[in-house]
């Protein structure tokens, strides 16, 4: 009966003794959950609670336990503990609160609660410090030149990164807690006047209906908010560097900073943009325009090449110039497999290589290199399993997926290129141009928050091409 | 109507690319052997005539396709069977143009392949086309435009780079007088491509409200004659009027002249490229314009079912219209354009505006 009394009432009862009771309760006597008390004069009791390594320790020494233990010898009288305890705490975030659930969700998020016999009330001071990394360089996205901070994995520290380079009483930063379970908090940035309005409220609308229990990453808000679920083609932009999401907070995109990791979301994001890096911007236009038109050859290369041999080989042996055809069929002689099995077991091989790259512990990464480059690409060949033409043309599509800034771009990349395979593998040119026709088309359908994925391609927008394949240089006014 | 909307550019994109659509491998007027680049500058202005007639219907009832006005100005019973009749027409016409691609590619690069495979494969990514709805396509449209625009300049640059183009083959101008010349332009140049217009009727109702479209059209068409013509003078520079008159495909064959280096030849990949991507686009928009005329002649909702029952038809019919390659030709030159071409393109839509029109004015006298 007591129980259920309490719970249905969520409010704080005047007795310290079982409001203890009752936060000890809702922790499950949780180990970590430090409980303070403290006597003051005129026989007066508080206690003061926190969870251990969430709060900033020096601070709840400094700031709260040191101003009140000093104070509560003082003998005067003293109407309302309540205020005048909270007028001494000497930190910025002081709330009075009667609300178990804030209360609880205060404790969770690093805050010093602080009871007081007699009071049905209790004081919030914010102690909190996660822990968190320094901040270093960002391990994706490197550049040659250009700003080498990265996010960390603390939303405060990732937005002062952002304020420190954007300067700006239009930055406007929203805050929510997102995931039933997680309470995540989730930081909205965009600027006020240049970011569109029915995007930002939009993106707030998608946000408020998340209804999952944990958000661990920028991929489960990604899931929520897109607006086509059946595409391999990322929608959204995750970049860890905060001057490339300073850069398109300024195009007008929204950004989406996440607790508990260092990459935020940008949206909406155009298909152009995972071609772009942050260093064209940092370079002569005219290289980096070089530059970005190596980097859409690479992608297309990715996706084309092994099928484009593929359709030559087996369908179009005439297109191919006699000399060169003489010496791909002299390799081909003794291999026993149809072209397709070849290509697709050495493509398999690579992912599969891929894969053991980023999983396996660094210290037997030369191992794996060598087994990969000598008995993969070298024995195979010799032994006659593979012909060299496979060989290197699945090490071109290998090397060519490395120049994409961007890792979700060339993972669309390396799907389509399976179909692209089996297509040439059945009709040639034909499936390749037809299937081609389908990409285009559904790269056509897909919308980012509303926004067609293609701008400024199709539709047009003559402004967005100035810095779309090309990147023109902007002359100063 | 479908809430889709499309703007000037993507409208212009996709008329050129219809009207590219097979004209760019088709012998067109070479009846009138070097004179045929005569016969593609004149009949755009036929073209642009018969634009004007059914930009004129489209003003009288901006927001319905043709199929749905037919019903208005003829009545229900009457209409509805026009609007029938329209819809089998497009089915047909796509049936047509699909097997003008499946011979151009069985032609040269699929002499093993069946037939009936490559129209599967098509009409496959042509469901997948309609299905994303017009707008999809219309944007695509731009792209396609985009990597046609490319290919075409790169195959005129190797034209000229390994000096194909003897100028001589044009002369005698005119030898035979004007005769042929009018002969080829009237009804089968007139007809195809731009008779087959007749579609955008269906297509223009989807447009945004301010777009300029007869401005928008009128370039398009020019656009197309003046690269037609540009495109029948390479061939005839390149071929010579005999063989222009006897090769089924002269694009196919004089791409096969290309020689550079000793590396760049062969090039009928650009040419499947073009083939694929234009009979794409034009068999995708009378596929999208049978759909929609279907769905509002028996008042359905947008549904995956038509698409594959239409796609299925058109390719069932692409192989069963003719039996040879040279019957479908013999068709599509004799009996195609005075029996369909004439009447659906050019006499309904022409008896449709002054019926409209008597009706306004009996409405307005009435008044």
């Amino acid at each position: 009966m007591f129980r259920k009394h309490y719970r249905h009432h969520k409010k704080l009862s005047k007795s310290i003794a079982s409001n203890i009771e009752y936060l000890k309760e809702q922790f499950g006597n949780s180990s970590d959950l430090s409980v303070r008390n403290i006597f003051l004069s005129n026989h007066g009791k508080a206690a003061i609670i926190h969870i251990q390594g969430i709060v900033d320790e020096q601070s709840l020494h400094d700031n709260v336990l040191h101003p009140i233990l000093a104070w509560s010898h003082e003998q005067k009288p003293i109407q309302n503990w309540s205020r005048e305890i909270a007028q001494i705490l000497s930190v910025s975030k002081v709330n009075t609160i009667d609300e178990w659930s804030e209360i609880v969700s205060g404790l969770l998020s690093g805050d010093t609660v602080i009871l007081i016999e007699g009071h049905s009330e209790a004081i919030l001071a914010g102690t909190g410090k996660i822990q968190s990394r320094t901040i270093t360089e960002p391990s994706t996205q490197t550049v040659v030149k250009g700003p080498k901070d990265g996010f960390t994995e603390n939303l405060g520290t990732n937005i002062s990164l952002i304020r420190a380079r954007i300067q700006n009483n239009n930055l406007r930063i929203e805050q929510t807690k997102v995931g039933k379970v997680t309470k995540t908090d989730i930081g909205i940035l965009y600027m006020e006047g240049i970011a569109k309005e029915e995007i930002i409220k939009e993106v707030k609308e998608r946000i408020c209906k998340i209804d999952m229990d944990s958000i661990l990453d920028t991929n489960y808000v990604e899931e929520a908010l897109k607006d086509n679920r059946k595409t391999i083609f990322p929608l959204f932009q995750n970049s860890e560097r905060p001057d490339v999401v300073a850069a398109n907070l300024l195009e007008g995109k929204i950004t989406i900073i996440i607790q508990g990791t260092p990459f935020a979301l940008i949206l909406p994001a155009f298909f152009i943009q995972f071609f772009q890096s942050p260093e064209d911007y940092y370079a002569n236009y005219l290289v980096s325009s070089f530059l970005r038109l190596i980097r859409v050859g690479s992608f297309y290369v990715n996706m084309y090449a092994s099928a484009i041999y593929l359709a030559l080989i087996t369908h179009h042996h005439g297109l191919i110039p006699t000399t060169l055809m003489v010496t791909l069929m002299a390799q081909r002689e003794q291999v026993p497999f149809p072209a397709i099995v070849e290509l697709l077991v050495m493509e398999l091989a690579f992912e599969v290589l891929r894969e053991a790259g980023i999983r396996m512990p660094r210290a037997i990464g030369p191992a794996v290199s060598i087994v990969g480059a000598l008995i993969l690409g070298q024995a195979a060949v010799e032994a006659g399993f593979v012909s060299a033409a496979i060989v290197i043309i699945v090490a071109t599509t290998a090397i060519s997926s490395f120049t994409l800034p961007n890792p979700n771009i060339v993972n669309a990349a390396r799907g389509m290129r399976f179909i692209l395979i089996f297509a040439a593998a059945f009709i040639g040119f034909y499936g390749i141009i037809l299937f081609s026709l389908c990409i285009i088309l559904h790269l056509c359908s897909l919308k980012s928050v509303g926004v067609p994925y293609l701008t400024p391609l199709s539709p047009v927008r003559v402004s967005g091409l100035k810095d779309s394949l090309v990147r023109i240089g902007t002359s100063s006014k | 109507m479908p809430k889709d909307k499309i703007d000037g550019l993507q409208l212009f994109c996709l008329i050129v690319l219809f009207l590219f659509g097979t004209a760019v491998f088709l012998d067109l007027g070479s009846g009138a052997r070097q004179d045929a680049w005569i016969v593609t500058i004149l009949s755009p202005i036929a073209g642009l005539i018969i634009f004007a007639v059914y930009y004129r219907l489209y003003r009288q009832h901006p927001d319905l396709p043709l199929t749905e006005y037919v019903k208005k100005i003829l009545g229900k019973y009457l209409g509805s069977l026009i609007s029938y009749m329209y819809i089998i027409y497009f089915i047909y016409i796509a049936s047509r143009v699909l097997r003008d691609v499946e011979e151009l590619l069985i032609s040269s690069p699929y002499a093993k392949t069946s037939i009936i495979t490559l129209g599967i494969c098509m009409v496959f990514a042509l469901v997948y086309a309609v299905h994303l709805g017009f707008e999809v396509f219309a944007r695509a449209g731009i792209i396609c435009f985009a990597i046609m625009t490319v290919t075409l300049l790169l195959i005129l640059i190797f034209y000229v780079i390994s000096d194909l183009i003897h100028l001589e083959n044009l002369r005698p101008v005119l030898a035979k007088g004007w005769k042929p010349v009018f002969r080829e332009i009237f009804p089968v140049n007139m007809t195809v491509p731009y008779g087959e217009l007749i579609i955008f009727t269906m297509i223009l109702p989807l447009m945004k409200r301010k777009t300029k479209i007869l401005k928008t059209g009128s370039m398009a068409i020019a656009y197309v004659g003046i690269y037609l013509t540009i495109n029948i003078m390479l061939l005839i520079c390149i071929l010579g009027a005999d063989l222009l008159e006897r090769s089924a495909f002269p694009a196919l064959a004089a791409v096969g002249y290309i020689q550079i280096g000793g590396f760049i030849q062969r090039l009928d990949p650009l040419i499947i490229l073009l083939i694929v991507f234009l009979g794409f686009i034009k068999v995708g928009l009378f596929f999208y314009c049978a759909v929609i005329g279907m769905n509002n002649l028996f008042k359905m909702k947008p549904n995956v079912f038509t698409s594959y029952f239409m796609g299925g038809i058109i390719c069932i019919s692409s192989i069963m219209i003719a039996p040879s390659y040279q019957s479908h030709l013999d068709e599509g030159l004799k009996v195609v354009p005075y029996f369909l071409h004439i009447a659906f393109q050019f006499a309904i839509p022409a008896a449709l505006l002054v019926l409209a029109s008597i009706q306004r004015k009996w409405k307005q006298g009435k008044v």
